[in-house]
């Protein structure tokens, strides 16, 4: 199914999402949530997948991990490819060794991805112990070390205390300390800044940008805040219900986005400095996604559709030297 | 002082007013275990609001901005201070004429609705108690109120799982409008909206404002948002309101190092930007204990000795808007950044 061709030689690629499928199956209907996703990610790159709610963009992070739950979940179709290994096709002994290890995830709300009942100090060397053959006193001084690397102070008597002791910053801090444990080769981290407070989201952003250049791993970014991405991303993939409609570096997405849906969803952000004005809008909502249009899935909100737009697939193409974009106006203003 | 639009004359009572309020929570006492200081959330907040006017309070998570809502609803008691409708004490006005005037916005509409009743059923009781409607008009208002948020007549009979974040928070608004008030207290209500979502509302607030000259008290934590939508914003730290400003005067030129610091930490996209650096340490992110000096002063880029040992006043001299900072004559704090 898949349309694309791939952005970058698959030799050079970390991981390779190649047409990737994920249905949701509830009361007999077909819910598409990811529909021929195609994303590379080399190593070291650091790439940002951006969309509103329902766009699929966790759905692709679950299914790369292979967190899907079934039922009601499914991938249909399509690849995931981390050196050579298939991760859809993997049976679970082989998943086990990549979650947590090569392929580490960082969520949106720490609280419900740690355990309450345990300590810190227990968490990360359970952790280090499911992968590595470590003795509890080496894993113990690697937990403090990686408490140290994520600069969470007194991390010696912060190994002892529990989730609930933790401010929600330093909690996002064990989060990543824990994910970094294995030395992964890529980071997954969903809407990991969304929860936190604007200074606390700044201190985050600078600790994930500081252990990207100290381990060279590769960071696959979701968030819906354009911000966010620009700081720390150096490409850009934007979905809209469950594709891929734009792939772009980063600063062209800003200042000239190929997709309309792009250019929109940058244009209705408010913008400091801009005082009390009426914010662009994008008028309806996006559609059910057991009801998708032939055609273009934001052709309906579209500023700049024509009839063309309504039928057939439209393929996500070569724009431009370095971008991608499923449209077949693209650029295009009303 | 806040709130006094350049144009009205300056004898314009305020709608809302909040003078000094206080709000201390004190752990219940247990046996065996030594008793907490109580936790002072707001400590000594006032400001006003005229008629037709957004104030927005802005603050990170645990400045006090939601009890300080809950304070000028009513929903909490405080522990010393006023609020005044119109100038007069909300504590001598009966709830019926409080709901009538003031109604609450919050931030996750689909909590704050029953699941079980219809649109049409969650506006009938504030049509039919707060503004004395019979059926038929009952039926009308419904209408209108539907068509006044951008929602379609026949939403009236939808349940609210059948909306989207958006029309949700449409569905709250109409409610909080079906009451007859005209002083709403918005808390966060865009923050879970989706940004396609988030700038509908905001244009529906903003154009509702206009048309039946509403007063809004504004919570929220995105500034960006803020900027929107007030006039005036007040800034909240630790209880405490530092810096207090027409909209374009706090964005454009924050006095208080903790604004300052808020709008440098926003990402912009510009890598090249300087972000003020702000030390976190452990152990400063509760109001508990915070009576020596500044309670920003631990965090503070610009901290001296007298910060730690004078708690600066807010006061309107000499910035021409009141500042909570020991230099707020300082017309150029990110010299001294970082």
């Amino acid at each position: 199914m898949s349309d694309v061709r791939a952005d970058a030689p698959d030799t050079t690629a970390l991981l390779a999402v190649r047409g990737l499928r994920t249905d949701f199956v509830v009361e007999d209907e077909v819910y598409r949530a990811v529909d021929g996703v195609d994303l590379t990610i080399g190593p070291g790159e650091s790439v940002g997948l951006v969309g509103e709610s329902g766009s699929g963009k966790t759905v692709t992070a679950m299914s790369i991990l292979q967190l899907i739950p079934d039922p009601p979940g499914r991938i249909v179709g399509g690849s995931i490819e981390i050196d050579g290994i298939d991760l859809v096709r993997a049976p679970e002994r082989v998943l086990r060794q990549v979650r947590g290890g090569r392929i580490a995830c960082v969520f949106q709300d720490p609280l419900t991805s740690l355990n309450p009942v345990l300590q810190i100090g227990d968490q990360l060397t359970e952790m280090m112990r499911a992968h590595q053959d470590l003795d509890r006193r080496a894993a113990r001084r690697r937990a403090r070390e990686l408490l140290d690397a994520v600069h969470i102070p007194q991390a010696e008597r912060r190994l002892a205390e529990y989730p609930h002791e933790l401010s929600g910053g330093m909690r996002q801090r064990v989060m990543i300390a824990m994910a970094l444990a294995n030395d992964p080769e890529l980071l997954i981290a969903d809407e990991p800044t969304t929860a936190l407070d604007v200074t606390v989201q700044a201190e985050i952003l600078d600790l994930l940008r500081e252990l990207r250049e100290r381990t060279g791993m590769s960071l696959l970014f979701i968030t819906h805040d354009f911000g966010v991405v620009a700081e720390l991303c150096d490409r850009v993939v934007v979905m809209y219900a469950g594709k891929v409609v734009e792939q772009a570096p980063v600063e062209k997405v800003f200042a000239d986005a190929a997709h309309p849906y792009t250019r929109r969803l940058v244009d209705c952000m408010p913008q400091l400095g801009e005082g009390r004005k009426d914010l662009e809008v994008i008028p309806g909502l996006p559609p059910a996604l057991n009801r998708i249009p032939d055609g273009c899935a934001f052709a309906e909100r579209c500023d700049v559709a024509e009839e063309a737009c309504r039928r057939g697939t439209i393929a996500l193409e070569g724009y431009g030297e370095d971008r991608l974009v499923r449209c077949i106006k693209p650029g295009a203003r009303p | 002082m806040i709130g006094q639009p350049a144009l009205e004359p300056a004898t314009a009572a305020p709608v809302l007013e909040a003078r000094d309020l206080v709000k201390h929570f004190t752990a219940r006492r247990r046996l065996l275990v030594p008793a907490l200081a109580p936790l002072r959330a707001v400590q000594g907040v006032s400001f006003q609001v005229q008629r037709g006017q957004a104030l927005g309070i802005v603050g990170e998570s645990g400045c006090g901005k939601s009890t300080l809502a809950k304070l000028v609803m009513g929903l909490h008691e405080p522990s010393s201070g006023t609020v005044l409708l119109d100038g007069r004490d909300v504590s001598e006005i009966p709830r019926t004429e409080f709901a009538r005037r003031v109604q609450f916005v919050f931030q996750d509409p689909y909590s704050s609705l029953n699941p079980r009743k219809t649109v049409r059923q969650a506006l009938d009781a504030p049509l039919r108690h707060l503004a004395g409607l019979d059926a038929p008009a009952r039926r009308a208002r419904t209408a209108e109120l539907l068509d006044l948020v951008g929602l379609r007549a026949e939403f009236a009979d939808r349940y609210p799982h059948e909306f989207s974040g958006g029309q949700r928070q449409r569905v709250g608004i109409a409610r909080a409008l079906a009451s007859t008030a005209d002083v709403l207290l918005l808390d966060e209500p865009v923050s879970a909206l989706d940004v396609s979502v988030q700038a509908q509302v905001l244009n529906l607030l903003r154009q509702l404002q206009q048309e039946l000259s509403l007063t809004y008290v504004f919570i929220a934590h995105d500034l960006a948002v803020v900027e929107n939508l007030c006039d005036e914003v007040s800034v909240m730290y630790l209880g405490r309101i530092v810096e207090q400003a027409p909209a374009e005067v706090l964005f454009g030129s924050p006095r208080h190092p903790y604004p300052h610091t808020l709008l440098s930490a926003i990402p912009t996209g510009d890598r090249s930007q300087r972000r003020l650096r702000v030390a976190a340490p452990a152990g400063v992110d509760g109001p508990a204990g915070s009576d020596g000096g500044c309670a920003f002063a631990p965090r503070c880029y610009r901290v001296e000795e007298r910060c730690n040992t004078h708690v600066p006043p807010l006061s309107a001299e000499p910035a021409g808007h009141p500042v909570a900072c020991h230099f707020a004559d300082d017309t150029d704090p990110e010299e001294h950044a970082g």
